[in-house]
C-alpha cells in the first residue's frame, strides 16, 4: 500500500501539477483520433499508461486526493469532470441517448478511476495498461450497447 | 458482567461511527467518542490502543452489518438482476436513515490512512464478488473480469458525492441513477434503462 506522499501543503501544488501532466497526454491522445469510439479508446490507454509509469503522481489524484478533506475532494472532483467532458460527445454518437441518465458520465468515470486508484495502492500500478480493454467496454457500452462495445474492447 | 464489558465496548464502536460521520475522522477525538458513548477514558483504552484501533474495530463491524443487512434482504430474490436491485434500494436505505454511518463508510474512511482504505478495498470486493454473478447472463459472452469493480465504483462514486453534499437523505431519489450505472455495464443501456424506469 502506498502512502502519503506530500505533506498537506504541498498537496495542492503537487496535485494541480500532476493533474496538469494528465490533462496534457489524455488530450493530445484523444485529439489524435478522429471518431469519438476511438477517441475514448486512445484517452483510456493514455490515462492507464500514465497510471502505470507515474503510480506516485496516479496515487495523488485519487486516494491522497479523496484524504485531503473538501480541498481534496473539490480537486478530484475536477479530475472526473474533466474525463467526463471526453465521454459527453457520446450521446451524440449513441443510438440510446434519449435513455441515458444526466450522472452516467461522472459513474464512468468515477469507475474507471476506481479500478486505477485500486490497482496503485495495491502496489501493481504496472497492470495497468492491461486493463485498458475492459476499462473500453465500460465506458462504451451505455452508448453504443454491449455488442459493439465489446468489439471495439477485443480490438484494443 | 461479559456482556457488561461487551456492552460498553459496542458503545464505544457505535460512537465512534457516528462521531466520526458527523465531524469527520481528523477532528475527532478519543474525549469526543467516550463522550458520545457515555464510558470512561479507561475503559476505551481498556478496549483499545488508540483513536485508529477503535476506528479500524468499527469500520469492520460497520461493513459487516451493513454487508449483512443487504445479503438478508437481496438473497430471497430469483434472478441475478432482482438480487442486485434489491441490495442496492438495501444499501441506499441504509445510508439515507444513517448518514453519520454512510459517511463513514464510504467518505471518512479514505482519510483514516492506508490500512482503513484496505479495509475499504475489502469491502468494495465482497460486494464486487456479488455482481460478478451479472458477467455471464442470457448465454451471451462473459463479461470482463473487472467490470464489476468499476461498476462498484461508479456507484460509490455516486453516493460519495451526495454524502459529500449533505444528501444522504435524498439518496434513494438517486436511486434510478444509481440502478442504471450499475446494470449498464451487464444488461446494456435499453434494459438498464427499463430497470431505471421502473425504479423511479
Amino acid at each position: 500500500m502506498l502512502e502519503s506522499l506530500p505533506q498537506d501543503d504541498d498537496f495542492p501544488r503537487a496535485f494541480e501539477a500532476a493533474f496538469g501532466r494528465l490533462q496534457i497526454v489524455v488530450e493530445e491522445a484523444y485529439v489524435s483520433q478522429l471518431e469519438w469510439p476511438d477517441q475514448v479508446v486512445a484517452a483510456i490507454r493514455a490515462a492507464l499508461e500514465f497510471g502505470a509509469a507515474d503510480p506516485d503522481a496516479a496515487h495523488l489524484l485519487t486516494n491522497e486526493a479523496l484524504a485531503h478533506g473538501s480541498d481534496g475532494i473539490a480537486r478530484y472532483q475536477r479530475l472526473l469532470a474533466f474525463g467526463s467532458g471526453l465521454l459527453l460527445p457520446g450521446r451524440r454518437y449513441s443510438d440510446y441517448g434519449d435513455l441515458l441518465p444526466e450522472i452516467l458520465e461522472h459513474s464512468i468515470v468515477g469507475g474507471i478511476a476506481t479500478l486505477i486508484a485500486q490497482r496503485v495502492d495495491h502496489g501493481r500500478a504496472k497492470e495497468l495498461p492491461a486493463l485498458a480493454p475492459d476499462a473500453v467496454q465500460f465506458a462504451l457500452t451505455p452508448y453504443l450497447g454491449a455488442e459493439r462495445a465489446c468489439e471495439i474492447a477485443a480490438g484494443v | 458482567m461479559a456482556d457488561q464489558i461487551e456492552s460498553r465496548r459496542d458503545r464505544i464502536l457505535v460512537a465512534m461511527i457516528r462521531v466520526v460521520g458527523s465531524k469527520g475522522y481528523d477532528a475527532t477525538s478519543v474525549a469526543d467518542v467516550i463522550e458520545e458513548a457515555g464510558t470512561s477514558r479507561t475503559t476505551f483504552y481498556k478496549h483499545f490502543d488508540d483513536k485508529h484501533d477503535c476506528f479500524l474495530t468499527a469500520y469492520d463491524r460497520l461493513v459487516e452489518r451493513v454487508f449483512a443487512a443487504v445479503v438478508a434482504n437481496c438473497d430471497g430474490e430469483k434472478s441475478w438482476l432482482d438480487r442486485v436491485c434489491k441490495g442496492l434500494e438495501t444499501l441506499v436505505e441504509i445510508f439515507a436513515l444513517e448518514p453519520e454511518l454512510a459517511r463513514t463508510a464510504v467518505v471518512e474512511v479514505a482519510v483514516a490512512g492506508a490500512d482503513a482504505r484496505q479495509r475499504h478495498w475489502d469491502a468494495v470486493a465482497r460486494f464486487t464478488a456479488y455482481l460478478d454473478g451479472g458477467r455471464r447472463l442470457n448465454g451471451g459472452p462473459e463479461l470482463p473480469e473487472h467490470i464489476s469493480t468499476m461498476a462498484a465504483g461508479a456507484v460509490s462514486g455516486l453516493i460519495f458525492d451526495e454524502l459529500v453534499a449533505g444528501r444522504a437523505e435524498q439518496l434513494p431519489e438517486l436511486l434510478p441513477d444509481l440502478l442504471f450505472a450499475l446494470l449498464v455495464p451487464y444488461i446494456g443501456p435499453t434494459a438498464a434503462a427499463e430497470e431505471m424506469r421502473r425504479a423511479a
